[in-house]
């Protein structure tokens, strides 16, 4: 595939790939980019093995979920900043709001074990179907409706 | 809270993701840096296959080269000019009959012992 060709199918898919990997990460949005340029890149140097039997979308959205997996898998060092704290912005009282809501909802989806999380995500954030995710999560069909059913379940318990 | 409840909550706060115009820009330097590794890979690649190519046809044409010198001009090598080969032709004649029962040991320790080896590969 060529660069240009990989740039523009990836160019509709970007904004998703990177809210799912945002989701996934817990809002942290600088990780959620990493992992998803590394998936872009592992994504580029396999599409000449993409054969198109699946959509586009759902063949990378596997990819970054894999980089998602490698990335929890790999042991992390414990950071200790140097650097000042920094500085406080005032926010609106809008802003605080929304940020105290997604503060709450991805403290509740942390505590998914990650197939419930990514079923969740994908469901609900990105509007896909349960054959697209089960495609991406390499489970079966009835699988992930039990995921999504019982992390329903837990995140309402969570949010109530 | 209900299951619908949960349903809407979650569809009417869906993360959102910061306007990075450099995200696509970083993902299109990354690519050509591959590129750039892949190209370099390719290239060395070529350069080992053709010094392969190039080492089997030098040793295919030294060949026979040297096979048109032999048999242009052969030389004729009398084994039984040399002393030493002599010597030791005349003692296995001398001793035939006695060398044959080591030479029978030898062959028969021989074959089991590879036959052995054989099984318990």
């Amino acid at each position: 595939m060529s660069p240009e060709r990989f740039i523009d199918l990836i160019r509709n898919e970007q904004d998703s790939l990177r809210r799912f990997l945002l989701a996934l990460c817990g809002g942290d949005d600088n990780l959620a980019d990493d992992i998803a340029q590394d998936a872009l890149i592992r994504a580029y140097v396999a599409s000449g093995s993409f054969l198109g039997l699946s959509k586009f979308s759902t063949w990378l959205f596997r990819i970054a979920y894999n980089c998602y997996i490698d990335h929890q898998r790999k042991p992390k060092p414990d950071l200790i900043s140097a650097d000042s704290p920094p500085a406080l912005n005032i926010l609106s009282e809008d802003e605080a709001d929304a940020k105290f809501r997604y503060q709450k909802l991805y403290q509740a989806m942390e505590s998914l074990p990650e197939k419930e999380k990514a079923a969740i995500v994908l469901h609900y954030f990105e509007d896909l179907s349960i054959k697209d995710i089960a495609a991406i999560l390499q489970i079966p069909v009835g699988t992930v409706k039990y995921h999504l059913s019982i992390g329903r379940n837990h995140l309402r318990d969570k949010l109530l | 809270m209900k299951e619908t409840d949960i349903d809407a909550y979650l569809r009417a706060n869906k993360p959102q993701i910061k306007d990075d115009p450099t995200f696509l820009l970083e993902v299109e330097q990354k690519m050509r840096a591959v590129d750039g590794i892949k190209n370099e890979v390719d290239r060395q690649r070529k350069r080992g296959r053709l010094t392969m190519t190039v080492v089997f046809m030098a040793g295919l044409i030294l060949g026979a080269i040297a096979l048109v010198i032999v048999l242009t001009f052969p030389i004729e090598l009398k084994l039984t000019d040399i002393s030493i080969f002599s010597q030791i032709k005349d003692y296995f004649e001398a001793h035939a009959e006695v060398l044959l029962v080591p030479v029978t040991l030898c062959a028969g320790f021989l074959s089991i012992a590879l036959g052995t080896r054989k099984e318990s590969l």
